[in-house]
């Protein structure tokens, strides 16, 4: 061999790891409705994306208890009388003894087996109350047995992965869309607002609107093959027969079918480009409406093999998230009294100081995987200039689907791994000495 | 730091069956060189690993292995370089102990503090009673078992002390090995100077009590050190490691590159790093992910990788060189073994090891779901009467009742229940079982597959092949061996006089079969065997390397009444060893001991008429008896002659009982047709056996492993969140893995998902804004029928490709919204492909690429190590390691 060296190709592969582990390499766990975010700090990537609903069996576990199913593998396979359910309401834990489980299965298997060796760093959102964050401590410290622990607030990291401490985020999840300003890296609490209008609802509304139409909805596990069809007509498949009694859950049939609605939200949905309401058959600049309308049909193919075009309709599932009254899913949520997302950021901006409002609205960060609609963020520009008319008024969402999605959690990441953040953590014996209170005093 | 170089590279692969390991890269690059079976046993002091099992001797052995160890013996060299092999090989299989404890000394793992005292009190012990303390030899060099045939279980020692080489593991901590290093580093020389010497110093203390054994058979009690891409015991992971270290003994400035399963957390790494410097002492290291190397084997940036291991399939998605690793996903449970498992559900009588072989042959496949399974209700007709498939079922059953006699099991003749049939029609219904046997494989109802399998430890002792029927057999023994034959006959004086005719090209062999009491046997033999080739006692003709005639000389005919022998035949290439066994039938015992004494009685005949042999001689070796010794003619070593240069090392071993004569002949045919088919190639220890199996051959993947597969295909790429490359994600997925070897897996699976997922063009769109990719584009000239591009089975019933090209070439195309272009947004897969393999490497593409991993980390060690040189930090050196400890791995 020669004692040369050449330089690498430039067409070269990347090596092969690529996370900058820092030394004490904290995990960073981000619980969302929909996925349980999990990695360890200073990359930028989690590790570990598990969907937030678990499926359970009744007495199937030890002893006779609960049996739970987690993660991908585990939640997608048939099982008959296994329920899918979800441990989180509104985005904040409600079923305390699944959420650990799920925690705990989020980190383990992929990032490491000994919780106790690594600082955690969670998430949450603003609105947590104070009674789960104590909650949340204390599973930190009592069953993970962290060394350290610090609670942040989802609404800063969304801003940290945008390199913003001050600005205004608007995080649209999977049961939540929500406002959160920030200043100097602390949530402004008084202009925190939120609304349902999330993933979830959108979800929804797809549902309403093919339970209206009478467009059979199918899931992929109902299918074992399928015949290509014209447009319209009715499947040709060959179904999955079950036994009798060995049925998949209803739950297990909505949430296969939401993977389906998740693939049409991503594939076929669009936000009307706006500003103002999506015209209607009754709301006159039709014509204009059509011009942009029409050719944009675009074809959905469910798994049983039936498509369809969709052309206006597509746009008008989503304009709920805008514009309430004309959603499809009324009366729940109510049409009048939810706030569509122009109205939520001009309450959100109404509590805000004067002197922040300007600095606040040159930076608007959006966030979260229901962003990812298309014509999303064109429509909250125009919405916002539309609003807001000032110049200096500056919306920002990362081109980046990854860091769009993961964005609270790549914030924790960055927070978690900065040299200034170490004298943050609440170690182990500050929390046995002051108990789940201290939680109160440290993260704010 | 001086660079690497390119045959001082060692590579590794672990897996959860079998680890491949290989030093040094080829100027093409090969399949891995090495495979061991990733498991180890526990020694006997705890904590500690053999790579052998290492029981205690059973009733009855006990006696034989002292008598052999009193009888005194030559040392076998812990060795494994090639010279000691050989040397090894001339000194044939002794009983294996290693009185050599600096060789010993060398192969611990690591110099830990008491290791000096303990070798040099074993020095001690061995001069002062010579007794043979640490003498047990831990057999490192697979080739090494492979070869001790004939006693392989015999290596004696003593309990108390464990073997010298003996791995000590060191799981959890290890300690200040920076200090030790040196200390290490002599003993490791030391070692090397001693290596030439052997000096016998062990005699067999008979009053030591217990007596321990090698038992290179008995799988038992194994620790198997993964487990669905995890290590499950990081203790014996390491002695592996250490082991395969061991065996392949690099130099010091040897860099290695380790694949790892992508279940390996962080602290894994960490962990792995830390013993690969701290105790394999290597200069530099690099972990990389089996899916990524995969890539690199295949040349491609953006593909998905689907490795279908022994009891998990990994999927991973790899955009730009990227693993997208929130989307990658193991499927748990879901691999190789899995088919295996339902195949075992489907035929109850077929054990576990013939499932698997079952699964290699030929005849099992999977079949696309459209076709129909040949006969798929034979089952019912046959047993309905009068029809013709019935009768050739039944004569199915009839040469299948004769496996079974031989202990063989045979479905069809169980469900048929053709017990009745007679043998004497056998040979016209042969006839037409042979038209049937013309058929290609799906077509027709059974076929037939050879078993490979260890002999009963009644039979013979003998040493294992790391790998049933592996091809790399490189290692193994066989391979230098020359052409030989040896027959074994047990009669003293009746040295005997079959002169076997040979065809050109194929090499036969004779087995003689010989029991004492049966005096027809003799007399078969000899008649057939004059007459042709085909018609000879021949068990199975192995398509030989261009070699002539090998004559061979059938010893058994006029046969004492001895009754001891049942004699198998080995043929390697154009070789027949025939090696002695004993019968368990037998009321003398005939102690192996005396066996591996080599009572041979050598004859050596010389093929007179064939004019073109270069390789002509034979010898045929009479074992005797121990009672008839004396009448031993001449003791000889196997006489060779020139011998063919062996492309590759294809023992065949066949065993037979000569008792059945008859029915050999009728199995003969049907040997032949396998032979040429490809018969598995087997160690010399193995006995090969005909297994037939029905319909049930092509239904290994209705567990639903195909089903899962696809599903979890799909999740994969859908979990991928950058919507618009998922396309091609599905256009380029890669399956690699083992548990893919089965045939028409990969078809199946693409079937499968094209079944299930694939979009097809939408018959709406075609008038709007999505021009279907897989669709060409009309020419101008007008005569355009547009030819679907998309091969396979595709479901474009939906679309009319004419309508599609009527219309598209003449629209526009539509303005697209602010948002730029739907084509990219679309739902996925339009189009699923599998790329081909990389034609390159001749040798891989003989073996397959299910290890494509291998080669990509070939490709990647010669990159790292030899182009780069470090210059972009592609691997840990131990600079770096002594600065950034075992965490540093991860910068890399």
């Amino acid at each position: 061999m020669s004692g040369l060296q050449p330089v690498l190709p430039s067409n070269q592969a990347p090596s092969t790891f690529e996370y900058g582990g820092d030394e004490i390499s904290a995990i960073v766990l981000d619980p969302g409705t929909a996925w349980t975010r999990a990695g360890f700090a200073g990359e930028d990537t989690p590790k570990s994306v598990v969907p937030t609903d678990y499926g359970v069996l009744e007495e199937a576990g030890e002893n006779g208890g609960k049996k739970y199913f987690i993660g991908d593998n585990d939640v997608h396979s048939i099982r008959p009388g296994m329920e899918i359910k979800n441990p989180m309401s509104d985005g904040i834990v409600a079923d305390w003894e699944a959420a650990t489980i799920l925690w705990r299965e989020a980190i383990t298997p992929r990032l490491t087996k000994a919780l106790s060796e690594h600082p955690l760093l969670m998430t949450e959102p603003s609105w947590n109350p104070p009674k789960n964050r104590e909650k949340t401590i204390e599973i930190a410290f009592e069953d993970f047995d962290v060394p350290a622990f610090y609670l942040a607030k989802a609404g800063v990291c969304a801003g940290f992965a945008s390199g913003k401490s001050t600005g205004l985020v608007i995080d649209v999840g999977a049961s939540n869309i929500s406002v959160t300003p920030i200043h100097d890296g602390l949530v402004l609490r008084k202009g925190c607002v939120r609304s349902p209008l999330g993933g979830d609802f959108l979800s929804n509304q797809i549902r309403a609107y093919f339970e209206s139409a009478n467009i059979p909805l199918s899931a992929h596990y109902q299918v074992l093959s399928k015949t290509a069809v014209e447009v319209g007509k009715p499947a040709e498949a060959t179904y999955r027969t079950f036994p009798p009694g060995e049925e998949p859950t209803e739950s297990y049939k909505r949430f296969q079918e939401e993977r389906v609605l998740t693939e049409f939200k991503e594939c076929t949905a669009q936000v009307w480009v706006g500003p103002g309401p999506l015209p209607t058959n009754n709301n006159p600049p039709l014509e204009a409406a059509h011009a942009i309308l029409s050719p944009g049909g675009r074809t959905f193919e469910f798994p049983d093999g039936y498509n369809l075009v969709f052309n206006s309709e597509r746009f008008r599932i989503t304009e709920g998230i805008f514009h309430p009254p004309s959603m499809l899913t009324a009366p729940n949520p109510d049409p009048h009294t939810t706030p569509g997302l122009n109205q939520l950021i001009a309450n959100a901006m109404k509590d805000i100081d004067v002197e922040l409002r300007q600095m606040i609205l040159n930076n608007i960060v959006i966030t979260g995987a229901g962003s990812l609609l298309y014509g999303f963020t064109d429509r909250v520009n125009a919405e916002i200039a539309a609003a807001f008319p000032a110049p200096r008024v500056r919306v920002m969402a990362a081109g980046n689907s990854v860091e769009r999605r993961y964005a609270g959690w790549l914030g924790g990441s960055i927070l978690a791994s900065l040299g200034a953040f170490h004298q943050l953590w609440v170690s182990k014996k500050e929390y046995e000495e002051h108990g789940p209170n201290i939680v109160e005093k440290r993260c704010k | 730091m001086p660079s690497f170089r390119d045959d001082h590279i060692l590579v590794v692969s672990p897996g959860s069956q079998v680890t491949l390991a290989q030093l040094g890269l080829p100027e093409s690059f090969t399949p891995a060189k090495l495979r061991f079976a990733s498991r180890m046993f526990p020694a006997l002091e705890s904590g500690t690993w053999t790579w052998t099992k290492i029981r205690e001797a059973r009733e009855g052995e006990k006696d034989r292995l002292l008598a052999t160890a009193m009888a005194g013996h030559d040392d076998d060299d812990d060795d494994d370089d090639d010279e000691e092999e050989e040397d090894d090989e001339d000194e044939d299989e002794e009983e294996g102990d290693d009185g050599d404890e600096t060789t010993g000394t060398g192969s611990k793992p690591e110099g830990d503090n008491t290791e000096n005292s303990k070798t040099s009190e074993s020095t001690v012990t061995d001069a002062v009673h010579g007794a043979t303390e640490g003498a047990a030899k831990l057999d490192i060099s697979e080739k090494k078992e492979a070869k001790t045939s004939d006693e392989g279980t015999t290596a004696v020692k003593d309990e108390a002390k464990p073997s010298d080489s003996e791995l000590k593991a060191e799981d959890s901590e290890m300690m200040d090995a920076t200090g030790e290093q040196e200390e290490e580093a002599e003993e490791e020389e030391e070692e090397e100077e001693e290596e030439e010497d052997d000096d016998d110093e062990d005699e067999e203390d008979e009053d030591m009590g217990d007596v321990y054994v090698e038992d290179e058979d008995d799988e038992e009690g194994a620790v198997w050190c993964m487990k669905e891409g995890k290590v499950v015991d990081w203790g014996c992971f390491f002695a592996l490691l250490h082991h395969i270290h061991e065996t392949i003994n690099p130099t010091f400035h040897t860099p290695i590159l380790m694949l790892c399963p992508p279940a390996f957390t962080p602290s894994d790494k960490e962990r792995i790093t830390q013993f690969v410097f701290e105790k394999l002492k290597a200069p530099g290291f690099v972990l990389m992910d089996m899916a990524l190397a995969t890539l690199w084997a295949y040349g491609l940036s953006t593909s998905t990788i689907i490795d279908v291991g022994f009891e998990k399939t990994d999927i991973t998605p790899i955009l730009d060189f990227v693993i997208q690793e929130r989307a990658r996903e193991t499927a748990p449970g879901w691999g190789g073994e899995s088919m295996t498992k339902h195949l075992l559900k489907l035929l109850p009588d077929l054990k576990c090891e013939e499932i698997e072989q079952l699964k290699r042959s030929p005849i099992c496949e999977i079949l696309h779901s459209g076709n129909l399974l040949p006969n798929a209700t034979s089952v019912n007709t046959a047993i309905a009467a009068g029809n013709e498939k019935m009768k050739r079922a039944a004569e199915m059953d009839g040469s299948d009742l004769i496996d079974e006699e031989e202990g063989t099991m045979n479905v069809a003749a169980i469900v048929a229940s053709g017990k009745t049939h007679e043998f004497l029609a056998k040979r016209e219904k042969e006839k037409r079982g042979e038209a049937e046997r013309k058929l290609p494989n799906r077509e027709r109802e059974t076929n037939s597959f050879w078993v490979v399998e260890k002999k009963k430890p009644g039979d013979e002792p003998s040493s294992s092949a790391m790998i049933l029927d592996e091809p790399q057999s490189a290692v193994s023994v066989s391979a230098p061996k020359l052409p030989e034959v040896v027959v074994g006959a047990e009669a003293p004086p009746a040295v005997p006089a079959t002169t076997v005719v040979t065809e050109i090209s194929s090499t036969t062999i004779t087995t003689i079969t010989t029991d004492a009491p049966l005096p027809e046997v003799a007399s078969t033999d000899t008649a057939p065997a004059a007459s042709a080739a085909p018609a000879d006692p021949t068990d199975s003709v192995p398509p030989a390397p261009p070699v002539a005639t090998t004559t061979e000389v059938a010893a058994a005919t006029a046969v004492a009444p001895v009754p001891a022998v049942v004699i198998e035949t080995t043929t390697v290439e154009n070789t027949v060893v025939e090696k002695p066994k004993t019968d368990d039938s037998t009321s003398e015992p005939i102690k192996p001991a005396d066996i591996v004494e080599e009572i041979t009685v050598t004859t050596e005949v010389v093929a007179t008429a064939e004019a073109t042999t270069t390789s002509t001689t034979e010898t045929t070796t009479v074992t005797t008896a121990p009672q008839t010794t004396e009448t031993a003619a001449t003791v000889a070593p196997e006489i060779e002659t020139a011998p063919v240069p062996v492309p590759a090392p294809a023992p065949i071993v066949t065993d037979e009982e000569a008792l059945r004569k008859q029915k050999e002949k009728e199995r003969r045919k049907e040997e032949k047709r396998a032979a040429a088919e490809g018969l598995p190639k087997i160690g010399e220890d193995e006995i090969r056996r005909e297994v037939r199996v029905g319909v049930e051959r092509f239904m290994a993947a209705e567990c639903g492993i195909l089903q899962e597969l696809a599903d979890c295909v799909w999740r994969v790429i859908s979990k991928v969140e950058d919507v618009s490359r998922r396309a091609e994600l599905w256009e380029s997925l890669i399956l690699v893995g083992n548990g893919s070897k089965i045939r028409g897996f990969k078809e199946a699976l693409l079937q499968t998902i094209q079944n299930k997922y694939i979009i097809p063009p939408s018959s709406a769109t075609i008038f709007s804004s999505e021009l279907p990719s897989n669709m060409s584009t009309p020419a101008a000239t007008g005569t355009s029928t547009p030819v679907p591009q998309q091969a396979g089975p595709s479901n474009h019933a939906g679309a009319n490709p004419l309508l599609v090209a009527a219309t598209t070439s003449n629209l526009p195309l539509p303005a697209m919204g602010p948002h730029g272009h739907h084509s990219s947004h679309g739902q996925t897969p339009t189009n699923v492909k599998f790329p081909r393999a990389p034609e390159y490497f001749p040798e891989w593409k003989d073996a397959g690429f299910e290890e494509a991993a291998f080669l990509g980390a070939q490709v990647a060690a010669k990159v790292l190590f030899i182009v780069d040189q470090g210059a972009s930090g592609g691997f840990l050196t131990r600079v770096e390691y002594n600065e950034g400890g075992p965490a540093a791995i991860h910068n890399v």
